[in-house]
């Protein structure tokens, strides 16, 4: 049994039930600032050890594995402090950080105590998404040629994250070429504490050229819907519809092709499968001597990057080619520059939840 | 051709601008409905290289002189961009040619534009935009199968130019985007520039790239992709359409000529349409013999009624916008002058290698 301990529980909550529900670990400990949340997630999940950080935690537990799921500005640094502890392996929740360095700074120092990284794009385990990515694999719709998705509430990182990772693991994991993007943000925007933008698009290109084009919290798509994928190349299209059935995030593939003919692929003809407890179980096999996990930092970071790489091209006003140059996060870099003021003053938060400790940490 | 005894007389047509008005004269040339009779360009040798290739008498180095002593009823004006909106409403408000076909980009700016077309409107001049790509067969049979439903709704389309900037190849791309797509109204822009070099365009500040995902009416999005890198099955000028039932391709297969047409519909049944070899020329012949046709009354409407082509001008000049501003752009736009032109005076879009050049280039008389 790998023993597990989380930080973080609001996203975390979903972490406990996926560590309590597996065969192979064990919730051993659990952290948060918040005092009432850590005594309702140890009681409803019978966590034995409860500290209200995660040093404390690390001090005192011998973790196998850490989940990481605060506020994306606490990851670097928390990832980096359980690193150090040299867990066998961290999950740490999306976004990966606000900028490219963090993400870097995380890798580094994983890779220096030997630590397996997996990031929280936990519906790369659902079977719909491993069946799009099959059939594009198989040569479906041909030569994929362009994507689109559309997300609605919440911004760039938070919904973004998901939706550019989705793809990229349909499409089998391609590698970011270049991006040009732009993002607005006339309002002063925040979403648990870290500036985000009103709005924003553009196209990023993988490698051998594939596009996606995407647009986030510009307005209702009714066309392809909310999580609405399209994934169009010269010999047919998937496409993907995302809905809510029976209190389940719900997605239904429809594939028209030159060689398959018309598809639809229902999410009641897959197995219900519930990606929190998936995405350990994968891990714990993983740490058997089992395959890599599909949510690898390795497979993962260059989504990451193409959000970035969106925010670049707003802030330089050009195509942004990969690796970025770019380290901190360029829509801060924008914001301090004066290069995105605030026309509609005021600020707010899109989803402020939780106990934050001080934001030098 | 038929037509009331008054118009069984062709048309007098005349064309400024020597270059690539030679498609224009070639298309009155062969209309039955026009006469060509005086050729303009500021460069005497090439309007007389021009006027001898289609026995032309009246050739001129004055535009005005031009219109003043031939009254043409067709006028083409096929001139750097800069200059369409004086030489239109010149033309347009002194001597009132029934019809004018005046060449893309419609215009400098969108402020331009709108004066061209409104003073064409008091007038009761005819105004055409030369957008061919409207009269390319392979772009009709496109529009015929989406209007037929072949692909289902349109639910999002892309298309993309290696070369020539907003103003000279993606104004063709997006404009036959929206014919494709049956002239559905551009909601939004938003999109992105580069321009780090010093880079013109006949005497036109000219950006590097541009990128833009548009909003059109009912909610489709529609990507643009000025001068990004072509990838294999998305070369210059590939027009995908994404519909409900199934997807179109228009490309030119890599070969820079023939557009294809690609249809698959339900079940995936695939109709493949090729290329038609003459495709540019006939294109123009149709366009300028369709505009001799809206001169003389015979038909109401013409392709590249102005009308429309400006909303292709505004949807380009809105790209500029969203990247002057940092944002999201709804139509109207509200900035008449080139939002480009602002960046580059107020220091928002410096060059960061130095050195002025012009991609197009050809005479020293378009040097501003």
């Amino acid at each position: 049994m790998y023993r597990a301990g989380i930080v973080g529980l609001g996203v975390g909550k979903r972490h406990a039930g996926a560590y309590t529900g597996s065969n192979a670990t064990e919730l051993v400990a659990i952290a948060d600032l918040d005092a009432a949340l850590l005594d309702e997630v140890g009681r409803d999940f019978d966590v034995p050890h409860r500290y209200t950080s995660l040093e404390a935690m690390l001090e005192h537990e011998t973790l196998d594995i850490v989940s990481v799921a605060t506020p994306c500005q606490f990851h670097a640094p928390m990832v980096i402090a359980a690193a150090e502890a040299r867990p066998k392996a961290i999950i740490c929740e999306k976004p990966m950080a606000p900028d490219m360095g963090g993400v870097e700074a995380m890798i580094a120092a994983c890779d220096e105590h030997g630590v397996k990284l997996v990031i929280s794009h936990m519906r790369r385990q659902l079977p719909q998404f491993a069946h799009a990515r099959r059939l594009i694999a198989e040569g479906a719709i041909g030569r994929p040629l362009a994507c689109t998705v559309s997300a609605q509430e919440g911004g760039l990182l938070n919904q973004g994250s998901h939706v550019v990772d989705l793809v990229r693991f349909m499409l089998g994991d391609p590698a970011v070429e270049w991006a040009v993007g732009q993002v607005q943000r006339e309002t002063d925007r925040y979403e648990r504490r870290l500036p985000v933008e009103d709005l924003c698009g553009g196209v990023i290109a993988f490698e051998g050229g594939t596009r996606l084009v995407l647009d986030v919290d510009i307005g209702a798509n009714p066309r392809i819907g909310n999580w609405g994928f399209v994934l169009a190349g010269d010999e047919g299209v998937l496409r993907v519809r995302a809905h809510q059935a029976d209190g389940r995030e719900a997605f239904d593939l429809h594939l028209t092709s030159c060689a398959h003919g018309e598809m639809d692929l229902a999410s009641t003809k897959f197995p219900v499968v519930d990606p929190w407890p998936a995405q350990v179980d994968k891990l714990a096999t993983w740490l058997d001597g089992g395959p890599e996990h599909v949510q690898s930092i390795a497979r993962t970071k260059p989504s990451h990057e193409a959000l970035m790489a969106i925010y670049e091209s707003a802030r330089t006003r050009s195509r942004v080619t990969l690796p970025l140059s770019t380290r901190r996060s360029p829509l801060e870099a924008m914001i301090e520059d004066g290069q995105l003021t605030v026309r509609y003053p005021g600020a707010y938060d899109i989803r402020h939840a939780g106990v934050y400790p001080p934001l030098e940490v | 051709m038929s037509g009331t005894s008054d118009q069984d007389r062709p048309l007098r047509a005349a064309v400024v601008g020597a270059r690539i008005g030679r498609t224009h004269a070639a298309g009155y040339a062969a209309s039955e409905r026009a006469e060509l009779v005086a050729i303009c360009d500021a460069i005497e040798s090439r309007c007389h290289a021009l006027a001898d290739a289609h026995d032309v008498e009246a050739r001129y180095t004055d535009f005005e002189t031009m219109l003043r002593e031939q009254r043409p009823e067709v006028l083409s004006i096929a001139t750097p961009q800069a200059t369409h909106a004086p030489l239109t409403i010149l033309a347009a408000s002194r001597y009132k040619p029934t019809a004018i076909l005046c060449e893309k980009a419609m215009a400098g700016n969108l402020g331009e534009a709108r004066a061209m077309l409104e003073t064409c409107n008091r007038h009761g001049v005819k105004l055409a935009i030369g957008h061919q790509g409207r009269w390319l067969r392979p772009f009709e049979q496109a529009r015929d199968a989406v209007a037929a439903g072949d692909i289902g709704t349109p639910v999002f389309a892309r298309v993309g130019c290696t070369v020539g900037g907003i103003t000279n190849h993606l104004t063709h791309a997006l404009d036959r985007m929206l014919f494709m797509l049956d002239q559905p109204e551009i909601e939004w822009v938003l999109g992105n520039v580069q321009r780090e070099t010093d880079r013109w365009e006949r005497g036109w500040p000219s950006e590097e790239m541009a990128v833009a995902v548009v909003g059109l009416a009912g909610g489709m999005r529609l990507a643009l992709e000025s001068e990004t890198p072509d990838a294999p099955g998305l070369e210059a000028h590939t027009h995908l359409i994404v519909g409900a039932d199934g997807l179109l391709i228009v490309s030119q297969d890599g070969r820079g000529a023939d557009y294809a047409v690609r249809i698959v519909g339900r079940d995936g049944r695939t109709r493949d349409i090729p290329g038609d070899a003459d495709y540019y020329d006939d294109a123009r012949l149709r366009e300028t013999d369709a505009l001799a046709a809206w001169a003389a009354g015979e038909v109401d409407e013409h392709r590249g009624d102005a009308h429309l082509a400006i909303k292709t001008h505004e949807g380009l000049m809105a790209i500029y916008e969203s990247a002057r501003i940092r944002g999201l752009v709804r139509l109207p736009l509200k900035t008449m002058a080139s939002p480009l032109i602002q960046m580059i005076e107020s220091g928002d879009l410096p060059v960061r290698y130095p050195g002025r050049y012009d991609i197009r280039h050809h005479t020293a008389a378009y040097r501003s």
